[in-house]
C-alpha cells in the first residue's frame, strides 16, 4: 500500500513563498512571469499602433491619448452609458433566453438520433447562414423596439449554444453509462447524474463563444435601426469624431472580455474536477 | 466438461447457467457471425468464489455481462437466486476492469452511486460509504476525487461501490488487469480478506492465471473460437491464503495444469489439430 499515505502531487511552494533571500529580478527570471509577458507584449502592441497613428495622421487614426481621454469622458457621459446599459439588459435577456433553450435543444439532438435527423438539419442550416441577411426580415416580425434587439441576440448566440451542448451530450463515455445502468440507475438518473455533469465542458465552451457572438448581435442590431448605442455609434463615426468612436469600441470591447472571463470563473466554480491534477482534498 | 463433478455448493447455486449461447455480428466481415458463447453450463454456488481464466476472445466477459443482465443470451438460461435474469439490478455488484468513476464526484459519493437507486437517505448513504472506505483503506481519501488517486486506489473505490450496495454476489471482469504487480498482490489477498467476511459468491474474471488458482474455489478455464469451457479446476487450498502458497509445488501443479489446457488451445487456433491438445485432455481427465 505504498503510496498511499501521501496525496499525489503534492504542489512545491510558490517561489519566493518561504523566508530567506528572494531570488533577484533578473531579466531572464522576469521573462517567466505571466505579467511581465503580458506587459510586454501589450506595450509593444500600443507603440506600434501609436507610431501607426503619427504616420496616418489624426484623420485616419487617433493617438492613443486622445482615445484615453476621450474613454474617460464616455464613461462620465450619462445618455451614453444608458444606451449602452439598455443595450446590456437586451443583451442578458437574450443570451439568457439562448442558454436556457440552447441548452435545452442540444440535449434533446444529443441524446435521440431521430431529433438530430430532424432538428440537426435546420441547426446547421442556421449556423453556417449568415445572419445578418435575417435582419430584416426580424424588423418585419418584430418592429425597432426592444424585442427585435433581444431576438437578434437570441439568434446570434443560441446556435452555438445547441450544436456545442449536442456534441457534449454525445461525446459521453458509453462506459460511464453502462457503468450507471449495471448501478441500477434508471435512464432519467443516467442522463442527471451522468451526461449532464460530464457534457457540462462543452456547454460551458458553447456558452463562451457565444457569449461572444451576442455581443456582436447587439451592436449590429442597434446599428441596423440607428437607435441607442448604435445611433451614437453612426453618428460619431458621421462626424468623423475618430477618438470618441474608438473609445466607445474600446468600452465595448472591455465589456466582452470582461464577461467571458466571468464565464472561465464560473466554469472552475462548476468544475472544480477539471484542475485537480495537482494535490489536496477537495473543499 | 463433467457437470457432475462433486462440490458442496452445487446443492443450492445462485447462479445456474444453463446451455448457453451468445452470437455477434462479425466486425470485420459483415453478416457473418461469430459464436462468443457455445452451449456452456456453469453453477455458481451462494458463497463461492469462481475464476474463469482464458485468452481473449473466449467470452470470458460475455459471460460476466450475461449475469448482470446488460446482454441477453441467444440460447440457453441464465438464472440468478433462481429467477432468469432480465436486466441489471443491485443484487449483483460489478467491479469494471477500468474503475469507471465519475471524475466529478468525489471518492466517497463515487461509493454513494448505487445506494443513491436504492432509495437510500443522504446520512445513511454517507454512513454506508464511510464503511466501506475504510473497509479497503482509503477512508483518508473520502472527499479527493478520483483524478487525484492512483490507479490501484481508482480500483478500491470500485471495488467499496460495488460492496456498498451489499450485493449477493460480486462480478469482477479482470479488475487488477490494469494495476502494478506489487498493487495486484495487496488487492488480491485484501479481496479474499473482503470476501471471507461477506459471504458472497464471485465471479472473477482473469487472464493471470496465477491470481486466478490464488483467489479462487474454482477455476473455469476458457477457450475462444467459439467461446467454450474446456477445463474446471478444483482449487483445494485452506483459507486464508498465504503469499507462501504461490511457492509451493501444489500451486506450480495447477498452474501448470491451466498452462496446458491453455496451450493446447494454443495449438489448435495454428492449426496444428489438436492432437498435443488431446493426448493432454486424455492425460488430465
Amino acid at each position: 500500500m505504498s503510496g498511499v499515505t501521501s496525496p499525489p502531487g503534492v504542489a512545491p511552494a510558490p517561489p519566493g513563498a518561504s523566508a530567506g533571500a528572494r531570488p533577484r529580478l533578473t531579466l531572464t527570471s522576469l521573462s517567466r512571469r505571466r505579467w511581465f509577458r503580458r506587459v510586454v507584449v501589450w506595450g509593444a502592441l500600443v507603440l506600434i499602433y501609436q507610431l501607426l497613428a503619427h504616420l496616418a495622421g489624426p484623420l485616419y487614426l487617433p493617438g492613443v491619448w486622445d482615445v484615453l481621454v476621450q474613454v474617460r469622458e464616455v464613461l462620465a457621459d450619462g445618455a451614453v452609458m444608458g444606451d449602452l446599459g439598455q443595450a446590456l439588459i437586451h443583451l442578458c435577456i437574450g443570451f439568457g433566453l439562448a442558454v436556457v433553450t440552447g441548452i435545452a435543444i442540444g440535449v434533446v439532438m444529443g441524446s435521440s438520433t431521430m431529433a438530430e435527423y430532424v432538428i440537426g438539419f435546420f441547426v446547421r442550416a442556421m449556423f453556417v447562414t449568415s445572419l445578418v441577411a435575417v435582419l430584416p426580415v426580424l424588423i418585419i416580425l418584430f418592429g425597432f423596439g426592444m424585442t427585435f434587439r433581444v431576438a437578434t441576440v437570441y439568434l446570434f448566440s443560441v446556435f452555438f449554444i445547441i450544436l456545442s451542448t449536442a456534441t457534449g451530450v454525445r461525446e459521453v463515455d458509453p462506459q460511464l453509462m453502462t457503468m450507471g445502468w449495471a448501478f441500477g440507475a434508471g435512464r432519467a438518473k443516467r442522463a442527471w447524474a451522468i451526461g449532464l455533469p460530464s457534457s457540462l465542458p462543452f456547454i460551458v465552451s458553447g456558452m463562451r463563444n457565444g457569449l461572444a457572438q451576442a455581443f456582436a448581435g447587439m451592436i449590429l442590431a442597434e446599428l441596423w435601426v440607428t437607435r441607442g448605442f448604435g445611433l451614437t455609434l453612426t453618428s460619431v463615426a458621421a462626424n468623423r469624431d475618430l477618438p470618441r468612436f474608438f473609445a466607445l469600441l474600446l468600452i465595448v470591447t472591455v465589456l466582452a472580455a470582461g464577461l467571458t472571463a466571468l464565464l472561465k470563473v464560473v466554469e472552475r466554480r462548476l468544475m472544480p474536477w477539471g484542475n485537480v491534477s495537482q494535490g489536496g482534498p477537495v473543499r | 466438461m463433467s457437470s457432475s463433478s462433486p462440490s458442496p455448493e452445487r446443492h443450492d447455486p445462485h447462479v445456474e447457467i444453463r446451455d448457453v449461447s451468445k452470437w455477434f455480428q462479425s466486425r470485420s466481415r459483415k453478416g457473418e457471425q461469430m459464436t462468443a458463447l457455445d452451449h456452456v453450463d456453469l453453477a455458481i454456488g451462494a458463497t463461492e468464489f469462481i475464476s474463469v481464466v482464458g485468452p481473449s476472445g473466449c467470452g470470458k466477459s460475455t459471460l460476466l455481462r450475461l449475469i448482470d443482465g446488460l446482454d441477453a443470451p441467444d440460447a440457453g438460461e441464465v438464472l440468478v437466486g433462481g429467477k432468469p435474469v432480465t436486466g441489471p439490478g443491485l443484487d449483483r455488484g460489478v467491479v469494471f476492469q477500468h474503475p469507471h468513476l465519475l471524475p466529478w464526484r468525489s471518492v466517497e459519493r463515487n461509493v454513494e452511486f448505487g445506494l443513491e437507486s436504492q432509495g437510500v437517505d443522504r446520512a445513511q448513504r454517507k454512513e454506508r460509504a464511510s464503511e466501506l472506505l475504510e473497509l479497503v483503506g482509503l477512508k483518508k481519501f473520502a472527499s479527493y476525487y478520483p483524478g487525484q488517486l492512483s490507479g490501484g486506489m481508482q480500483q478500491r473505490v470500485g471495488l467499496a461501490r460495488a460492496l456498498a450496495v451489499d450485493p449477493k454476489m460480486l462480478l469482477m471482469d479482470e479488475p487488477f488487469a490494469a494495476v502494478d504487480a506489487q498493487t495486484k498482490l495487496v488487492l488480491q489477498e485484501e479481496l479474499e480478506k473482503i470476501w471471507l467476511q461477506s459471504a458472497k459468491a464471485v465471479l472473477f474474471i482473469t487472464h493471470d492465471i496465477d491470481e486466478a488458482i490464488f483467489l479462487a474455489d474454482r477455476v473455469i478455464v476458457m477457450s475462444p473460437g467459439p467461446g467454450r469451457v474446456i477445463d474446471e479446476i478444483v482449487v483445494p487450498f485452506p483459507r486464508p491464503r498465504d503469499f507462501a502458497l504461490r511457492g509451493t509445488p501444489e500451486f506450480a501443479a495447477l498452474v501448470h495444469r491451466v498452462l496446458e489446457d491453455l496451450r493446447g488451445q494454443a495449438d489448435v487456433l495454428r492449426g496444428t489439430q489438436g492432437k498435443v491438445a488431446d493426448v493432454q485432455r486424455a492425460t488430465f481427465a
